[in-house]
């Protein structure tokens, strides 16, 4: 069986993340998403992919070249117009059009591998298939009505307030009779779905795990921290140097070429990419995933909190529940504030958008590039724009 | 796994604790014997002493390997395999089934029926024999149901079933199961507990098919009686419970409810009627009631859901409640369903008695004939709500579950649903009884459940309440299960699920639903073995 993965699609609600890289290459708990669907695929037999692709398409293409560095064999189709889903899918019609074949959304992340749940539902029953899961909130996505054998009996896209119904989880078996419909209905996917379930049916396969689908830039938190929990074991390469006192709790994780001074405090779920320096006495608290090639400087603290890599955190900082993109750098003493002082629920603002998160606890979401000079304090929930500069905080 | 004839068991420890050495099968020392079984053997002890003292070696504390020593004596002195077989059985008493394998007779499978559960499958060049049906339904749906004193000689192409007592060849009916196998199979569900939960729209048009000649049968039975009961244990106790309110409102009738095992406290005479809820028909403690109560005269019904079951079998009235095979070990459809059957049963004595009008009557009607079409939409809108309170309080190991009027036994049935499979603690209890005793434990880590009526049940809202605001006051959590638009309910919660509106004939069975979700997805997100929790049984067949 084949799976083709839209990775093609740009959201602006990512921001200040999406500008400059596709969500499927959003690095989480130290792996690409898309690394992360690549590689269940291939544990669930699924060798042949196809991936949809146009913004940043670069990015996905150096990265993946063929798919020989995971083992699987990727073809690129180029959706010139984003024109959604159905589109996507629609010009894939000549490489899928012979046998069922998987289809799944490249924006969404799991725990734990789906495929080989959906693939296993699948094979039992021999019909078309769709991943449901029941999220916190199911105000986004295709709400379903469910009967008493798991089919699914109806489909809306936009539910009542008063209802929190199953939704699609963005990962279907398909047969290829899809690209007809889909020429039927001007490829509008959803209508594609609702005349299936209505004629052929299509069965629904509960997935009760962890899954997010990657919304808004709180979500790459949500998301590092699912899978981050999902660790069992504590990971150290054999080339990383601990040097003096470090000391270490639950499922640390430490990648190649890494240095941590003494006195650090590292406790797990926690991640250091390759070729990173933790300097003394630093505290890396659970769910910190440090990008590669990054430095943090003496005495900072992090604490849930996403780098993606190539990051310069200066001396005595703290960084907690805040994402910072690539190539981010910052002075000495940079603090992220994660909450109110009465812990009021938190509104990100971006683009000129107010947005409620529903979180009392958030800090700074930093896009690529940006340099903030020494002694920055940032309140909660800030948004800052990839590119900007900021000249230290000099009082005198 | 390869072979031509084999037995299995997923045993139930009644003597011994649950270790490796105390599964079955059981082997007899010389390892030519071999046995599963069912239920007691009572004078096991006096039996492994003898054998004990005469050198025997046993590797299990069981009953069960007793017996299979025993065959291998009596083998020793007869050489007929069936011989050994009924001269074993001769020695031991008690109630059980057991099946045996031997060496000396590979092609057949000896088995016996004495007070527990045991049907044959007959399949096409291959036979079954299981305690349940859902052992072999996969397989074939033609069973044979075995009596009491009876044994076979079971082959893959034959079976032969004799009396015990006489030996003379006994001629069964071939009972036809016409459960949907595909029904029994989980599909895209994790669980058969949601499998089952969402099956229950389904379970509801079942019940509402049951004739009405049936229904009101069992409500003729109710008026006809000089007193009668109305008994159950676990669930269906407190469905009994349910039924209770049910009788008392819609048919101005008490009837006093008691756990089938603590039924000797009444004694029951000619003239008298008791009516039993079971879902396997084979639950010990319901059936030696019901024999207890048939011996004294009285006149026995039962609402069950498994065909061919000895309860069905053995009481004047039964009404079969169609609800299909429950896989989970703790029930939920079939709980509803007989909720809902005897809903059914108290309208129709209502009517009778003329405690209703013909036209509150239709109108009631009307309310339970919509029922699963409500029951299919709060199943999908509510889903996402229940999980997100069970998600945020899964980890609270002590609650109350509240309820005033006839949602106090549904705050109990839900608390038991609780315990099962989440193994906290919750208690139910009327929400009156706070202020008398239980508010003393009320702090902000207790979590009290409350089951709140339509605020049109004026009373019964009105104590609910009381009670509510009794617990916020305490700084206790207070989570309801109630109706939109109960804006004064809704403002003493921390969290609540808003059902839609509905009849308040049907709400304590909505509320039922939405406690058994809550229960599933605190399980779920507690990592518990949801289908089969620790220590229980799906059929409690011992005593």
């Amino acid at each position: 069986m084949k799976a083709v993965i839209l990775a093609a699609n740009r959201s602006n609600r990512l921001s200040p993340f999406i500008e400059t890289r596709c969500k499927p290459m959003i690095r989480i708990a130290g792996q690409y998403i898309l690394e992360n669907t690549i590689c269940f695929l291939k544990e669930a037999g699924i060798n042949d992919i196809v991936l949809v692709v146009n913004h940043q398409q670069d990015l996905v293409r150096r990265y993946f070249g063929s798919g020989k560095i995971l083992g699987v064999n990727l073809e690129y189709v180029v959706q010139d117009e984003l024109n959604g889903i159905g589109q996507a899918l629609s010009i894939c019609r000549s490489t899928l059009e012979k046998k069922p074949f998987l289809l799944v959304y490249g924006d969404v992340m799991t725990d734990y591998n789906p495929f080989l749940s959906i693939l296993q539902t699948y094979s039992e029953i021999d019909k078309e298939v769709a991943l449901i899961a029941l999220p916190e909130s199911s105000k986004e996505f295709g709400n379903v009505y469910l009967d008493h054998e798991m089919k699914i009996s109806r489909l809306v896209e936009n539910p009542k307030a008063n209802q929190a119904n199953y939704v699609f989880a963005g990962m279907f078996v398909l047969f290829p009779e899809i690209f007809s419909l889909l020429e039927e209905y001007q490829n509008d996917i959803s209508q594609c779905y609702v005349k299936m379930i209505e004629t052929s049916g299509l069965q629904a396969c509960l997935w009760e795990k962890g899954w997010i689908d990657m919304i808004h830039p709180w979500h790459i938190l949500e998301a590092n921290r699912m899978l981050m929990s999902s660790w069992e074991t504590a990971e150290i390469d054999s080339t990383a140097r601990l040097l003096g006192q470090v000391h270490l709790e639950g499922a640390v994780r430490i990648g190649p070429n890494v240095t941590v001074e003494s006195g650090t405090i590292l406790k797990g779920p926690c991640y250091i990419g390759s070729n990173s320096y933790v300097g003394n006495n630093s505290l890396i608290r659970n769910y910190s995933a440090i990008g590669p090639d990054s430095i943090v400087g003496y005495g900072s603290e992090l604490k849930n909190c996403v780098l993606f890599g190539n990051n310069d955190v200066g001396r005595l900082s703290f960084v907690g529940d805040s994402v910072l993109g690539e190539n981010v750098k910052s002075g000495s003493g940079l603090t992220t504030v994660n909450h109110t002082v009465d812990y009021s629920l938190i509104t990100c603002k971006s683009n000129s958008d107010s947005i409620e998160t529903g979180l009392t606890k958030l800090g700074a979401f930093i896009g690529d590039n940006v340099s903030i000079g020494a002694r920055h304090t940032l309140g909660p929930g800030t948004i800052v724009e990839s590119g900007k500069i900021f000249p230290d905080n000099i009082t005198l | 796994m390869q072979g031509s004839i084999g037995i299995a068991h997923t045993r139930w420890a009644t003597h011994g604790g649950v270790t490796q050495e105390n599964a079955h099968p059981h082997l007899s020392q010389n390892k030519q014997f071999v046995i599963v079984h069912n239920g007691i053997i009572s004078n096991y002890q006096v039996l492994r002493e003898r054998m004990l003292s005469q050198g025997v070696v046993f590797e299990s504390l069981t009953d069960t390997e007793v017996f299979a020593n025993l065959l291998q004596e009596s083998y020793s002195n007869s050489k007929d395999i069936e011989q050994a077989f009924l001269a074993a059985l001769e020695q031991i008493e008690g109630s059980f089934s057991i099946v045996m394998l031997s060496t000396h007779d590979p092609e057949h499978l000896y088995c016996v029926k004495k007070e527990s559960p045991l049907l044959l499958g007959l399949g096409e060049g291959c036979n079954y024999v299981g305690s349940d049906l859902n052992a072999f339904l996969e397989y074939t749906r033609k069973a044979v149901v075995l009596d009491d004193g009876e044994y076979v000689v079971l082959g893959r192409n034959d079976y032969k079933i004799r009396k015990l007592k006489t030996r003379e060849h006994v001629k069964k009916n071939i009972l036809h199961i016409d459960w949907d196998v595909e029904t029994s199979k989980k599909g895209g569900y994790s669980h058969y507990m949601l499998k089952e939960i969402f099956d229950e729209p389904q379970t509801i048009r079942q019940a509402l098919k049951i004739p009405h000649e049936q229904i009101s049968g069992l409500a003729l039975m109710f008026t006809e009686a000089k007193r009668a009961y109305l008994m159950g244990v676990g669930t269906t106790f407190y469905v009994a419970n349910i039924s209770q309110y049910f009788i008392s409102t819609l048919a101005n009738r008490y009837y006093p409810v008691l756990s089938s095992d603590e039924f000797s406290v009444v004694s029951v005479e000619s003239g008298d009627m008791v009516l039993a809820l079971s879902q396997s028909g084979e639950t010990y403690d319901t059936k030696s009631s019901l024999e207890y109560a048939k011996l004294h005269g009285a006149k026995t019904a039962a609402v069950v859901n498994v065909m061919g079951s000895a309860i069905s079998m053995m009481v004047d009235m039964v009404i079969m409640q169609g609800s299909g095979p429950e896989i989970c070990v703790v029930s939920t459809k079939a709980a509803l369903a007989q909720t809902f059957i005897m809903l059914r049963v108290a309208l129709e004595l209502g009517r009778m008695r003329e405690h209703i009008s013909q036209d509150v009557y239709q109108k009631h009607q009307r309310e339970l004939e919509i029922f699963p079409q409500m029951v299919e939409q709060i199943l999908n809108e509510q889903s996402g709500f229940v999980r997100n309170i069970a998600r945020t309080t899964s980890h609270v190991e002590h609650w109350l579950f509240l309820g005033c009027g006839v949602y106090y036994p549904v705050a109990m049935e839900s608390a038991l649903k609780m315990k099962e499979i989440t193994y906290q603690h919750a208690e139910g209890m009327p929400a009156g009884f706070l202020k008398h005793g239980t508010l003393s434990m009320v702090e902000p880590a207790l979590h009290s459940l409350f089951f709140v009526p339509l605020p049109e049940q004026k009373d019964l809202h009105d104590r609910t309440l009381i009670a509510m605001e009794q617990v916020k006051a305490r700084g206790g959590t207070v989570i309801g299960i109630m109706f939109q638009g109960d804006d004064r309910a809704h403002s003493v919660t921390n969290q609540a699920v808003l059902l839609p509106k509905m009849s308040a004939l049907c709400a304590p069975m909505a509320q039922m639903i939405m406690a058994q979700m809550f229960a599933y997805y605190a399980a779920l997100d507690l990592g518990r073995n949801i289908d089969k929790p620790r220590n229980l049984a799906k059929s409690v067949t011992v005593g």
